[in-house]
């Protein structure tokens, strides 16, 4: 072992004494951020048992808008490899699906093992057409609210009256044999989001549609399926009677602190460096990439995952969790790491008291 | 380290009649009997208690992406209320891997196999597999849908090609044995069909339905895969399937397949079309066929979820979703159909179901070959075995249940006249070496020397509810993990998987095939040791 990882032992060691001194002392911790890795999300789950805290995923559209849609209503859903290859008529929902498609250009290619797919026709609700999309036969922009014209499509499709009619775009979603919506949870609340699906399904009466969303950031999406497995339920959760309770309102990391009710937060950085300003008014612990300018009581440097040490994470690429091998292998010391050692430094000062 | 399980009456029919008798273990694994004068270092006294080997499930939805899904869709099912035992996390979560394993273990099974391991998210599956505790797993890698598999049966590329694409995914998923439903639907779904017969073919592949569970029935010989190929047949809840079962029997040809949640399949049809018990049918195409094994799917009454890859049952499922929501996900290959159902005592259809799975239990001549399983979650909650096994086991018991069913549904069932019995041998066989069997696992479901100890010891209650809800204990390697129906703590079990020989030139193609279709290379897709063994070494609450 090297000088230096000695010493930054050493100081791991004592920033977890001072968390753990912190925590000792906190009636309500609260666990946000979240932006780690699988191991990192399990972690933080085991050491939220142990204290009784609340846990909270800094992609709150994901939660409060996407996964509440599931919960309210179902959906139909694909994934990216199959909206690319398969899909010939993209719906794209709105300026944040516009915005992602142009930035990652998932549909930048024109090859798909299905040859019999054609060209892909664009219709775009709210939003001009990306440019990003290859083999695009035919492209149609509507000007307006996305939730309004998802409405009046809607009522098009199911033979209801509606104040405008958009001929051509009803033409285009009856005429196509996979179409594929796509939506940002951050331009619609869960209701608008329910209102995307419902046309969805309105459409597979007849023919096939399906939906992808633009992913959550920071492992969001995986953080609330190893939340969904290991508690039974997404995020939000809360501890605090000793089983997990999932609750978006009561357990969200920013009403907690705005109630006064959360004494103590732990940061979980790794893929969120920068606090949020809520965290100026509590006592924080910050795990934060190396590097990173945290002001808070106790800051840790963590290694990136994927990047300082091995991770499983969501690949935004396909939607699934993949196996991440480091790019750039660093003595950091992963989240599950710090929280796992926080954890055992409490068991140790409960033997000990 | 020996330890001696003293004084049981144990039910090991593989090895012999009931008897009492006691049993050796030594470090993990039955043995004969001590060395001469050599004392035991622990001894579990069970005199009285009924002493079997630990229980395996073969067909069971315990996790994975469609697992999860349901989690994601039905809050509402599975609120937790109870406060976790001390040193055991998340025990009391309901629906969590933690819960599952938990109830499992202390119904006295240990080894479960989860029968949908998706290759394109196998990572998924086995993350949430190796989070399930006390238990053994292992899971089934579906094949027989994707793209690739059929562009492969449609240019003709031969056996031999077919049998490496298999044994690929066999391998970079990790699977135990291979799976295939509804042979060519959801491939036809994607494509707008939304019904899929035997003889039908999938859009632009021109493969039947037939031609991929033939293919597949060669591939598994080929590779050597110890378990049948486990199908999920066309036209679940179709009445009138058994014909496709017995088309399907017939089309195996004397090669070894498996048929899951058979229950679902005994819809036969009156001179109205009606729906009536399919059971006896099915069971003269079971009886005479030694290469068939089935399980049942039993239903039970109550809330639960189906979570089915098959795309087609499930979009017409949907229909009947209580409550009204579900999710329907156009995978790579498969997907998922994610509907909520209720099974009520009110309802005929549903009671005929019940009483359909308990004629094909009652009327099946060899329990080797027909093993017990609920389709959990789909016909109901795997904790209703302990309820199954006492209807099984007790026609008064049953009696009550059939008296109480509407004419309505009586009339269409000849479950009221079987007077059969399970014995604890043949439940013995049916839960333990019948399974142990089935899947290759030669080394468990039963107590002789070389067999894992893994065993479950019970109360000989005439309330075989309570008996075989509440083991009194259960070892697991030969370590006691549950104790007066109570686990006693967090242990890992393993995954079981093969390692099939792969062939070189496949993986090149498949791996480019992979690139080109996901535009990522195929280590993505790979499910690495570290994972799992991380789980190991990270400090977290084992015993
Ligand atoms: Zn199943």
């Amino acid at each position: 072992m090297s000088a230096d990882t000695n010493q930054e032992m050493a100081g791991l060691d004592a920033a977890t004494s001072r968390a753990v001194g912190l925590l000792a002392k906190a009636r309500l911790p609260l666990i946000a951020g979240l932006g780690t890795d699988v191991e990192g999300v399990r972690a933080a789950l085991r050491l939220a048992h142990r204290t009784g805290a609340a846990v909270d995923h800094v992609g709150a559209a994901h939660i409060a808008g996407e996964l509440r849609m599931v919960a309210d209503a179902g959906s139909m859903t694909t994934t990216l490899a199959e909206a690319r290859n398969r899909g010939d008529l993209i719906v794209v929902c709105g300026e944040g699906a516009r915005r992602w498609i142009e930035e990652t250009a998932p549909f930048a290619s024109s090859e798909t093992p299905y040859d019999w797919r054609g060209e892909r026709t664009l219709l775009c609700l709210g939003c001009t057409a990306p440019t990003s999309v290859a083999a695009v036969a035919a492209s149609e922009e509507i000007a307006g609210d996305p939730v309004d014209l998802l409405r009046e499509l809607k009522a098009a499709i199911g033979g209801r009256p509606s104040s405008v009619v958009h001929e051509t775009a009803v033409a285009k979603l009856r005429e196509a044999r996979f179409g594929v919506f796509v939506t940002d949870p951050r331009d619609f609340d869960h209701l608008g989001l329910e209102l995307a699906q419902a046309l969805v399904k309105d459409l597979n009466e007849t023919t096939r549609f399906t939906s992808i969303s633009v992913p959550a950031p920071a492992h969001g999406r995986g953080a609330n399926l190893v939340s969904a497995w290991t508690t039974g339920g997404r995020l939000r959760v809360g501890f605090g009677r000793g089983f997990p309770e999932q609750d978006d309102w009561r357990f969200s990391a920013e009403r907690l602190v705005a109630d006064g009710e959360a004494d103590l937060l732990i940061w979980v950085g790794a893929l969120v460096p920068d606090l949020p300003d809520y965290a100026a008014s509590l006592p924080t612990i910050a795990l934060v990439p190396p590097g990173a300018q945290a002001t808070a009581d106790v800051v840790i440097e963590v290694g990136v995952p994927g990047i300082h040490h091995d991770a499983v994470l969501t690949d935004a690429v396909r939607d699934a969790f993949t196996f991440v091998e480091a790019s750039d292998i660093a003595t950091w010391p992963s989240v599950a790491t710090v929280l796992d050692g926080i954890a055992a430094a409490l068991d140790a000062g409960r033997e000990n008291a | 380290m020996l330890t001696l399980l003293k004084g049981g009456r144990v039910v090991d029919p593989v090895n012999g009649a009931t008897a009492v008798r006691d049993l050796y273990i030594r470090d993990g694994v039955m043995i004969a009997g001590p060395a001469e004068g050599e004392m035991p270092d622990e001894v579990h006294d069970v005199t009285g208690k009924i002493v079997m080997a630990g229980a395996i499930d073969v067909h069971s939805h315990i996790a994975g992406g469609n697992v999860t899904l349901s989690r994601l869709l039905l809050p509402e099912l599975h609120v937790s209320e109870d406060p976790a035992a001390e040193g055991m996390p998340f025990d009391t979560a309901r629906w969590s891997t933690y819960e599952t394993g938990r109830l499992y273990a202390e119904m006295g099974f240990t080894t479960v196999i989860e029968p949908a391991l998706v290759p394109t998210n196998a990572l998924q599956t086995h993350l949430e597999l190796a989070d399930i505790p006390i238990i053994d797993r292992g899971a089934l890698t579906v094949v027989g849908n994707d793209d690739h598999f059929l562009s492969l049966l449609r240019d003709r590329q031969g056996r031999d090609a077919l049998r490496d694409h298999v044994a690929y995914h066999l391998a970079a998923s990790r699977g135990l044995g291979i799976k295939v439903i509804n042979a060519g639907g959801p491939a036809a779904f994607h494509s707008g069909l939304r019904a899929f017969d035997l003889d039908d073919e999938v859009p632009h592949y021109g493969a039947t339905s037939r031609q991929i569970v033939t293919a597949l029935l060669d591939a598994a010989a080929d590779i050597g895969i110890p378990h049948p190929l486990h199908l999920h047949a066309n036209n679940l809840a179709v009445p009138g399937a058994p014909a496709t079962i017995a088309d399907t029997i017939a089309a195996a040809e004397g090669r070894p397949l498996h048929f899951a949640h058979i229950q679902f399949y005994a819809y036969g049809k009156d001179a109205d079309g009606g729906m009536v018990s399919g059971a006896e049918e099915i069971i003269r195409s079971f009886a005479d066929a030694p290469n068939i094994t089935m399980d049942v799917g039993q239903v039970m009454y109550g809330p639960t979820v189906t979570i089915s890859l098959d795309l087609v049952k499930q979009w017409s499922g949907r229909t009947f979703a209580s409550p009204g929501k579900w999710i329907l996900q156009d995978g790579d290959a498969e997907g998922g159909g994610i509907v909520p159902l209720a099974y009520k005592k009110k309802n005929w259809v549903n009671e005929l179901q019940w009483a359909i799975g308990m004629e094909l239990f009652l009327l099946s001549p060899d329990p080797w070959r027909m093993l017990l399983t609920t389709d959990h979650p789909n016909g109901g909650s795997f904790t209703t075995y302990p309820k199954i096994m006492h209807l099984l086991m007790d026609r008064e018991e049953r009696r009550a249940w059939v008296e109480a069913m509407p004419e309505e549904a009586r009339n269409k069932t000849a479950i009221a006249a079987i007077e059969r019995e399970y014995t604890f041998e043949e439940l013995a066989i049916m839960t333990r070496a019948g399974p142990a069997k089935v899947l290759g696992l030669s080394d468990r479901g039963h107590l002789g020397p070389g067999a894992v100890a893994d065993i479950a010891v019970y109360d000989d209650l005439p309330d075989r509810t309570a008996m075989f809800t509440s083991a009194r204990l259960v070892l697991k390697g030969g370590r006691p993990v549950v104790r007066d129906g109570k686990a006693l703590g967090w242990t890992f079990g393993t995954t079981h998987h093969l390692s099939p020989e792969t062939d070189p030139a496949m993986t090149r193609r498949i791996g480019s095939y992979l690139e080109g279709r996901f535009g990522v290379s195929p280590t993505a897709f790979s499910v690495p040791d570290a994972p799992s063994s991380a789980r190991r070494t990270s400090r977290s609450s084992h015993v």
